[in-house]
């Protein structure tokens, strides 16, 4: 306890003394690829009092160059149920000699719709600073309230890649009989202490050195250190929530947010029982549901109020023809259960990156919903929100994730459909005819499936010109193609995407005196190579597995031989498999044929190495050539 | 290339346009069957939507707090083709406001969508759960809603009013836009109290119908007249008619086109057709003309006279004392020109807000270190004309603001500092801190601005920088028995180049460099490298480094083949479509030189190595050349790669792929070796 009590009298001196905002006193080790470093920073959270939350800001941060701009922080947010008390900030030069003060009513007051909402009564105060100096210090000081306790900031003593941190403090203060529960991660590689006294808890890092990103990483989330809080009785504009458990959680869920949202007019009821009448399975009404909802509905966001969290009424989504992610899943969901077929609003994050609901913390998550149905032991997922997506195809974007499923009984935490490398599959072949002049006219089939399928479905409704747009890049490679003929056929039934097309590229052989040099390899080389780090400081993530093959016969002008072929390839390793093999036969035909299994998954970061090792050696092998003779 | 002759590639093209003659009715709430029937569009099957009528009538209104004011009504039917076409169901309106009172009102709007059910035409209204308001600051506000019910082969028809108090500052009205428009009519009714001079742009042909028309208009005002004891008397409401002139302006369209995007056309706004209305006078009764503006000349001159502009080039107590410190004994004007230059940019920083005149003031910026683009600028202009230099500002328009085709204030929206020579003009930008004169920013090129000179006197100036940015690279490499390729290069950026890389690199540090270099460069493995002259100004920015490459020769049936351009040449096109309606913005001319020297393996000796060639571009557009040599095997390469004009018109366009095409074939051409 003594050191406890040396500590806070120094703290008690120092608050008080002539405060050096200098940047002297910042290590050098944490100024190493730091843009930024927070040098203090005093967070302090009060939810002791029902329905408010109080959080007090006071941070010291310097920033070193341009590309920490960003890192300021200078900003609150405010909507109808919170406000913004105070908010002020210190600028300092380097030595630490005040240069600005800026005080609330010179921070900018703009409306924070995110971009893609069509509204959102979210508003936002940030400072709009043009720095004069580098470094430059801010002290930034700032309290805010508002009546949701649903929401409580985690504590995140770093803020993102490249700052460093010297001291970040967080104090949660509470009514001991609404207790609330804290959950951390990523912690073990540094200095942090953790402190629980009967009314609050204490959070407290020292020194933590910048991080730098790097490409296959796993997420920021999943590597930076972070204390996630929530209450089990919270607030949500007004109403009263319940989250000891996911069970109790998406109960309150399922009887709170979700009740009195599902009334659809009674013609809307007639139609679906008889667009269904003559489906004797679930699945079967299903699939129907799910393509009246899709030439019905489109997505809009709209997010005001309590709204931001619980559906617009499914009865206002018939006349409007739109709504967001939980309206329309709402929707869907209320058309299901006229006709019979039970199925769960189900929360979760959305995103390339793979984020899962915490299923250890029960607190308000997620960012996006979709739709589960029940079919014995699997679930069906459906993706209300697009107008394209086929029948229980997900694709990146919400797949092989943990998700909570809202039932009556309460919340499950649930994971979706994982797809396995062989099932992103693309499957191409193609005849390539040679001519004297060195060009290729290439007659090209394309079958895709899983996330590869998700990448090329939308080129189908294209115009022409896009069309050949997106195939010239995809053959960016191919100097002076030209792209004709193209057949699309979007299979939603199978959930597959097939290309039929022609390509001619002129002298696509590289003339040697009378020979052609040919690459066998015309429609899928793979050029990338993963950047090279001296030192690899994170696990190598590859987020996505798929498989690729290709088969290309070669009609060769009778006027040339085949030379020798080049030796068949074939490379295994923890991170796939690539094989190309080569054969010719009387019909003066060449046959190649290639197939890369690339495989999802972490690796070690010594690992990273070895993948770029593979990478480039896929690369060189990708563009293998051979030497056609001109016979005499 | 002169100026003018970019004016003239912006105007070459034209759209072929076809006529329809349907009879239609285009009054609000009449959708008919037909139309809801149509499943492509007639002319242009690739929209996902098109416009099926558009009108919008503009006429003034007049009240006592206000005085005259325009009320603009908007009505406009939009066919949907398909998924594609939806967000064509949601629009956003912008109102403005200068001040609490000042400011536009958008009222009586109302919407439908119109679909077919089984064979019949049905319809939803858009209610006021689809509207929504949102202040975006102080000075906007946006009015934003979304139609009900869209479903494939929809339509949907809204109008609104806006009343607006901004007589002097009217939006252009757009008869094109990114869907085709089957019909589009405007009406625009003005007292003869305002005078408006038109402008209309873009490729389509339109003819403006002029008439006129008496109005009367009664006015109702009321009086507060005071006592002589200073008190006020009772209030009166008074009225009286008025009697004038409306000048009628009327333009009606038929099928217009849908406006074509393409990469690297700049600001699509440029190419759309439009009509601009600028108030060139007032002249109410009994009260003296007052001059907006009308020529390139009125608007410099208006911007010029402006206290936010002309004044502040006034100003010089402010930093007398510095500046006069600063070229103290210094008698040169290039040096002092310099001396100022830089010190403006090393104390000011700018902000990010754009503006051909000041915010801040420029004695308050000067104070803060911080301003906008005029502050900084004119604060420049003004301490170099103080030191005796001849110097002038040029008003210029950013790309994303469009060029500025016709004379409006707002065309004009940066300003920087010109000084003018004999032969040439320097034109200088204090607001990036690694600009010199004549480089300046992409953005900034723009075709011309308009240089004002003190006695208000104002002509073109080209943004366009005549000199050529240069890339010189020299690299020698050696080829190994193991097939590695050791070598080492240097790279030397001028001008344009120049900049670039220092925007680029000077503020990561050098393991990223490192990984920046080797992804632009491919299979390479960089080491050693070094930057010189990255923050050093007015000297070229070089950069150094040795390689190692182990991918990049090809054993091929016991021969060994290679690029002898290696990691450095072009692998793709960046022109790969067939056809290309905008000319091609190059952004300044530029000329890359590499000289490459390689050395053989022993034991190896070269069978072949590519042809040597030029070839070029018309009228001397572009140009490339390729020699190569061969002598105790050394290979020596020289590549030179020559843009000579910072545009390129679109009738040049299959000549520009050509061209790229071959320079892409050439430069992977391969040399051959065999084994002894």
């Amino acid at each position: 306890m003594f050191k406890f009590l040396v500590v806070f009298f120094l703290a008690f001196i120092s608050t008080n003394a002539q405060v050096d905002f200098s940047i002297l006193s910042i290590p050098s080790e944490l100024k190493e690829n730091a843009n930024s470093v927070l040098v203090k920073e005093n967070i302090i959270v009060d939810v002791s009092e029902e329905a408010k939350m109080i959080v007090e800001e006071y941070s010291v941060r310097t920033i070193f160059n341009e590309l920490g701009n960003r890192h300021l922080n200078a900003v609150e947010y405010y909507d109808e149920n919170s406000k913004i008390k105070k908010i002020e900030a210190y600028i300092y030069d380097a030595l630490g000699n005040e240069i600005a003060h800026y005080k609330k009513r010179d921070f900018k007051d703009v409306s924070a719709a995110d971009g893609f909402s069509l509204y959102s009564d979210n508003r936002v105060l940030f400072l709009d600073y043009t720095p004069t100096t580098y470094p430059y210090t801010i002290v930034y000081t700032s309290e805010t309230e508002t009546g949701n306790t649903a929401f409580i900031r985690p504590w995140t003593p770093i803020g993102g890649y490249v700052r460093g941190t010297m001291e970040s403090t967080y104090t949660l203060k509470f009514d001991p009989a609404n207790k609330p529960k804290y959950k951390a991660d990523n912690l073990e590689d540094y200095s942090i202490s953790i402190d629980e006294k009967p009314t609050e808890y204490v959070f407290k890092a020292k020194n933590i050195k910048a991080i730098k990103y790097e490409e296959l990483s796993p997420s920021f989330n999943d590597i930076a250190p972070r204390i996630s809080v929530a209450l089990n009785e919270f607030y949500l504009e007004g109403e009263k929530g319940y989250g000891s458990d996911w069970e109790t959680f998406g109960k309150w869920m399922n009887d709170q947010l979700l009740s009195g949202v599902s009334e659809l007019p009674i013609a809307t009821v007639e139609k679906v029982k008889a667009l269904v009448a003559n489906e004797q399975t679930n699945e079967a009404k299903a699939r129907k549901i799910y393509q009246y909802l899709q030439d019905k509905v489109r997505y809009i966001s709209i997010q005001i109020g309590i709204g931001g969290w619980k559906p617009m009424l499914a009865k206002d989504v018939d006349y409007l023809g739109y709504g967001d992610c939980k309206a329309l899943t709402n929707y869907t969901k209320a058309l299901l259960d006229a006709v019979g077929v039970p199925s769960y609003y189900t929360v979760l994050y959305a995103g390339n990156e793979e984020r899962n609901i915490d299923k250890d913390f029960t607190s308000m998550q997620g960012n996006h919903v979709i739709l589960g149905i029940p079919d014995e032991d699997n679930i069906t997922w459906l993706e209300c929100t697009s107008q394209e997506v086929p029948y229980s195809y997900l694709g990146n974007f919400t797949d092989d994730r943990d998700v909570l499923l809202v039932t009556p009984q309460g919340g499950k935490i649930v994971t979706t459909k994982k797809y396995t490398s062989k099932e992103n599959l693309q499957e191409q072949k193609a005849t390539v005819n040679l001519d004297l002049e060195g060009g290729v006219s290439i007659n090209f089939t394309g079958t895709s499936w899983g996330t590869q399928y998700g990448n090329k479905f939308k080129n189908k409704n294209k115009t022409a010109v896009d069309q050949e747009k997106e195939y010239k890049n995809r053959w960016g490679y191919l100097n002076g193609v030209s792209v004709g003929d193209v057949n699309l056929t979007n299979d939603r039934e199978n959930i597959s995407f097939s290309e039929n097309l022609k390509l001619y590229v002129p002298n696509y052989t590289t003339k040697v005196g009378d020979d052609f040099l040919l690459c066998l390899n015309v429609l899928n080389q793979s050029q990338y190579i993963p950047p090279r780090y001296r030192e690899r400081n994170q696990t190598l993530y590859l987020r996505e597995g798929y498989l690729d093959t290709d088969e290309i016969t070669f009609n060769i002008p009778e006027t040339y031989s085949i030379e020798e072929l080049p030796e068949d390839k074939s490379i295994e390793n923890k991170f796939g498999t690539y094989e190309i093999s080569f054969s010719k036969n009387e019909k003066n035909q060449i046959i190649y044929k290639r197939s890369f299994l690339l495989n999802k998954g972490s690796f070690s970061k010594e690992d990273y190495k070895n993948y770029r090792n593979f990478r480039r050696q896929i690369a060189k092998l990708d563009k293998t050539k051979i030497l056609l003779k001109k016979n005499n | 290339m002169k100026p003018s002759t970019y004016l003239s590639i912006l105007f070459l093209f034209l759209f072929s346009s076809q006529l329809s003659l349907k009879a239609q009715d285009y009054r609000y709430g009449k959708v008919s069957k037909e139309e809801l029937q149509e499943k492509v569009h007639p002319i242009d099957s690739n929209a996902n939507a098109a416009i099926l009528y558009r009108e919008v009538n503009t006429k003034f209104d007049y009240n006592q707090d206000d005085g005259f004011y325009i009320v603009e009504s908007y009505h406009e039917r939009i066919k949907i083709y398909n998924k594609d076409g939806y967000n064509w169901a949601t629009k956003t309106i912008n109102s403005y406001e200068s001040d609490g009172r000042t400011k536009e009102k958008i009222y009586s709007l109302k919407g439908e969508t119109y679909f077919l059910q089984d064979g019949k035409v049905e319809s939803e209204k858009l209610r006021n759960n689809g509207i929504f308001e949102e202040e975006k600051s102080k000075f906007l506000s946006q009015t934003k809603f979304t139609m009900p019910n869209i479903k494939d082969g929809c339509i949907i028809e809204y109008k609104y009013d806006i009343k607006s108090p901004f007589i002097s500052s009217i939006d252009s009205y757009r008869f094109q836009e990114k869907i085709p428009i089957n019909k589009v009519k405007l009406d625009f009714i003005a007292p003869e109290y305002f005078s408006y001079k038109l402008h209309q742009k873009g490729a389509i042909p339109f003819t403006i119908n002029t008439d006129g028309v008496s109005r009367d208009l009664n006015i109702r005002y009321r009086t507060k007249p005071t006592n002589g004891f200073g008190k006020a008397g009772r209030a009166k409401t008074e009225t009286s008619q008025l009697t004038f002139r409306e000048n009628i302006y009327k333009v009606e369209i038929q099928d217009v086109p849908a406006l074509k995007e393409e990469a690297y056309a700049g600001n699509l706004d440029n190419y759309r057709s439009s009509l601009k209305f600028e108030l060139s006078y007032t002249n109410y009764p009994q009260s003296s003309i007052n001059y907006y503006t009308t020529t390139w000349e009125d608007v410099s001159k208006s911007i010029y006279r402006s206290e936010l502009f002309g004044q502040q080039l006034e100003k010089n107590n402010y930093y007398k004392n510095d500046i006069d410190a600063l070229i103290k004994g210094v008698t040169d004007d290039n040096e002092k020109l310099i001396l100022i230059f830089e010190y403006v940019k090393g104390k000011m920083n700018w902000n990010s807000y754009l503006g051909a005149v000041t915010d801040e003031g420029v004695k308050n910026a000067y104070k803060k270190n911080t301003g906008n683009v005029a502050d900084i600028n004119l604060m420049l202009i003004s301490m170099l004309r103080y030191a005796g230099i001849n110097s002038n500002p040029v008003l210029t328009s950013t790309k994303s603001n469009g060029i500025p085709i016709f004379p409006t204030r707002s065309g004009f929206n940066y300003v920087i500092a010109s000084v003018e020579g004999k032969e040439s003009v320097l034109l200088l930008d204090a607001t990036n801190k690694f600009g010199e004169p004549n480089v300046l920013e992409p953005e900034i090129i723009n075709w011309q601005g308009r240089i004002i000179r003190e006695d208000e006197s104002s002509a073109w100036v080209s943004l366009y920088p005549s000199k050529s940015a240069v890339k010189s690279l020299l690299l020698n490499a050696k080829i190994s028995d193991d097939l590695t390729i050791v070598g080492d290069s240097k790279v030397r950026y001028d001008g344009h180049y120049a900049l670039s890389s220092r925007n680029r690199f000077s503020k990561v540090n050098n393991e990223d460099v490192r990984k920046e270099i080797e992804n632009q460069n491919g299979n390479v493995e960089i080491l050693d490298h070094k930057f010189e002259n990255l923050q050093k100004l007015y000297t070229p920015v070089n950069l150094s480094y040795n390689f190692e490459t182990l991918d990049l020769v090809e054993e091929v049936s016991g021969k060994i083949y290679f690029s002898p351009m290696l990691f450095l040449k072009m692998n793709q096109n960046p022109f790969k479509l067939e056809e290309r309606v905008y000319p091609i913005d190059f952004i300044y001319p530029k000329r890359d030189r590499f000289l490459i020297k390689l050395e053989i393996p022993e034991g190896y000796t070269v069978e072949s190595i590519p042809e040597g060639g030029s070839f070029g571009l018309p009228e001397n557009l572009g140009s490339f050349r390729y020699l190569i040599s061969e002598k105790d095997n050394i290979i020596q390469l020289s590549v030179d790669l020559a843009i000579n004009s910072p545009v390129i018109s679109s009738k040049f366009y299959s000549n520009l792929k050509q061209f790229f095409e071959l320079v892409v074939q050439k430069e992977n051409e391969k040399v051959v070796l065999t084994k002894i």
